[in-house]
């Protein structure tokens, strides 16, 4: 670009105009569309979106798939050894057994059985001991894994924000009682608490009267009831930093309002750094949820999650009979995941030049 | 100091009390009580049941006799403490509600040494993988090696320890049986859970330690002892290791905690009959006696390892003031 001008050029009009017409004809770059850049420039980055992406569609749209039930036993036989995809590609033995399921599952379910009939793919990855395909399995159990995920993304960005932005902001004694709070449930055996307090739900009760929280809820609050503590704290950090900030106190003595502030410098300046601890979040919580289902105090049968699966390819692990397909399945597909996550946090920290901080 | 230590003190009495009261509630409110079994029992029976564990006292009267270090029954304060439900103050966790004619404190005195070991093993493997992989990968960075290292600690990041576990023991015990495949009692038992447990830390040991060693030989000290002609082994031994082990210090206090969580999952798969393997028996048997027992055990514990941490970081590093941030 030919900007420089030339001598006696300083001051002319058809320069001033000719700069103007280029700066506005130049894409704008906002960091948004940097960060985009610089993920897309990275293999990891790319390979792990799409590895996410994949695996979202996929869980959302399982019932559609030609995939065997997950729920459907054929019990006189042993686990069955995976078969490759092209040798045994389909079988037409579909049972549309699946257990309970929602409205628009069984609809989904239903437009499958109209779409493939009784045709399924065969055992690609292997039956476990029950006869139960485990691709299937696996795939219908990324669903818990990644509800929970979704859930405790929600909690961390409402509550883990809300309060950590609140207890920035506030005065000195809120803040203090705010993160003493934190402090107090951060320090607390979370585990062995929530151990201990899903062993009562296990309680069946004596009158056998239905319970009027189920399990699962319980399980849902409890993973968002930890999960959101790091964030609040570092948002906290953040927006304290940001209040003494030069650019902030001059925009405060050329009386801009409280929440044009908050608007215009705290909520872009926050923003990245809750991104990255969003996807240093969703890791903890989806091995936080295999760690419970895999002592059994997760998801209940007929549904499976990853750690029922990885509870499951532990015990089939025996010097006598080696089921190894059973173990590896799982450990994959949440490795991969958990993989994934992690690449695309450390390369969306990169991209937006987000120093790690304690927490 | 002894400000930081007594302030810490108090948080921790919070924590423990709230740890009990919330139990102890919790314990009250579940329908049909902790001893309720799906039989029904002889009045006379169950009247002597409520009688040895004082159910039939009021709730406050309870809560004291959980609490405190005083006999409140009819043996006086201080009496014979035999017959009576708990006192933790008095280091009594009281009668395990499942197993018969065993205390919690027999079960916890019996199971801690074994998850000590099993603990003490996977905080080995986790230093000392760590530590190598770190060195090697921030001397030579950008190599071969430094590349392995990397990949290495960012799988052991992304498995979780039970499939690590699992892994291992298709491997080195079921298909090459080198190790048992579970159990306890000999050194060899000890190889695979420890490694599966520390495995995880070892890669966040690796990622701390490698992160500080190049942030200190990137420092003009170094340069400068360099240009003196200080041998290169000095320089980092001297230098640069002192000041990227604090990283990994401050590290340790999680890492036993996690150590320690983990553990719960790892004794289930090795059949360990550790803390853990107990803990997770007694919730899922309705054994809140127990379950709470070991949950004060390990509160206590990991508190305690806090602190330990936090004084060696204060040690190592003078600028660190403990009363601030305590």
């Amino acid at each position: 670009m030919n900007t420089t001008p030339r001598k006696g050029e300083w001051f002319s009009d058809a320069t001033f105009e000719r700069v103007a017409e280029q700066l506005a004809s130049e894409p704008a770059t906002s960091l948004w569309s940097d960060v985009r850049r610089r993920l897309a420039a990275r293999a990891s980055a790319r390979w792990s979106l799409r590895w996410l992406l994949a695996l979202v569609l996929a869980s959302l749209f399982v019932p559609l798939l030609p995939l065997p039930s997950p729920a459907a036993m054929a019990l006189d036989k042993q686990p069955k050894p995976p078969v490759a995809p092209w040798v045994e590609p389909f079988n037409e033995r579909f049972e549309p057994y699946y257990g309970a399921l929602n409205p628009l599952d069984r609809a989904l379910v239903g437009v499958r059985q109209q779409a493939f009939g009784k045709r399924q793919t065969g055992p690609w990855l292997g039956t476990d001991a029950k006869g139960r395909d485990t691709l299937a399995r696996i795939l219908w159990g990324s669903r818990t894994s990644l509800l929970v995920a979704l859930f405790a993304a929600l909690t961390s960005l409402t509550i883990g924000v809300a309060w950590g932005a609140i207890a920035g902001l506030a005065r000195s004694r809120v803040d203090n009682a705010m993160m003493r709070t934190v402090d107090v449930l951060q320090s607390l055996p979370t585990i062995f608490l929530v151990i201990f307090l899903l062993s009562f739900l296990n309680a069946p009760s004596p009158s056998g009267a239905a319970r009027s929280v189920s399990r699962e809820t319980v399980f849902f609050l409890v993973i968002g009831a930890v999960s959101w503590l790091p964030m609040a704290r570092v948002v906290r950090g953040q927006v304290l930093a940001l209040r003494s900030a030069a650019f902030v106190e001059s925009a405060r003595t050329q009386g801009a309002s409280t929440s044009w502030i908050v608007r215009a410098h705290l909520v872009p300046n926050v923003l990245p750094i809750v991104l990255v601890y969003l996807t240093l979040t969703l890791p903890s919580v989806i091995l936080y949820e295999a760690f419970l289902s895999f002592l059994g105090l997760g998801v209940e049968a007929p549904n499976v999650s990853w750690g029922v699966l990885a509870a499951d390819g532990a015990e089939a692990i025996s010097p006598l009979a080696t089921f190894w397909w059973l173990p590896l399945g799982p450990a994959l597909a949440m490795g991969a995941t958990l993989l994934a996550l992690g690449l695309l946090g450390d390369a969306l920290r990169d991209a937006l030049d987000v120093k790690r901080s304690q927490a | 100091m002894r400000r930081f230590l007594l302030r810490r003190l108090a948080w921790f009495a919070l924590t423990v009390w709230a740890v009990i009261t919330i139990s102890f509630v919790l314990m009250r409110s579940v329908p049909g009580g902790p001893l309720s079994t799906d039989r029904t029992l002889h009045p006379t029976v169950e009247a002597a049941v409520n009688a040895r564990y004082h159910l039939d006292w009021p709730a406050w009267r309870q809560y004291l006799q959980t609490l405190g270090p005083l006999n409140l029954d009819e043996h006086g304060l201080l009496g014979d403490r035999s017959a009576v439900f708990g006192g933790i103050l008095a280091l009594d966790l009281g009668p395990s509600l499942q197993q018969r004619d065993v205390s919690v404190n027999e079960i916890v005195a019996q199971s801690l040494p074994v998850s000590a070991a099993l603990g003490v093993t996977a905080l080995g493997w986790a230093l000392a993988l760590g530590l190598a992989g770190g060195l090697v990968s921030a001397l030579r960075p950008g190599t071969a090696l430094d590349t392995a290292a990397r990949v290495l600690s960012t799988l052991g990041l992304s498995l979780p320890n039970f499939v690590i576990a699992s892994l291992l023991v298709l491997v080195l015990a079921v298909a090459f049986p080198i190790f048992p495949v579970a159990g306890w009692g000999s050194p060899a038992h000890l190889v695979l859970p420890g490694f599966a447990l520390g495995a995880p830390f070892a890669a966040y040991v690796a990622r701390l330690f490698r992160a500080g060693l190049l942030e200190a030989l990137s420092q003009d000290c170094i340069r400068t002892a360099r240009a003196k002609g200080v041998p290169w082994r000095a320089i980092v031994l001297r230098h640069a290791l002192p000041g990227a082990l604090v990283p990994v210090i401050s590290f340790l206090g999680p890492a036993a905690a996690g150590i320690l969580t983990g553990s719960l999952v790892i004794e289930r798969i090795f059949t360990i009959p550790g803390t853990g393997s107990h803990f997770v028996a007694g919730a899922l048997n309705r054994d809140y006696a127990l379950a709470m027992g070991v949950t004060l055990v390990y509160t206590v514990a990991v508190y305690a390892l806090n602190v330990l941490v936090d004084l060696a970081y204060a040690l190592i590093d003078p600028r660190v003031e403990l009363e601030k941030d305590a």
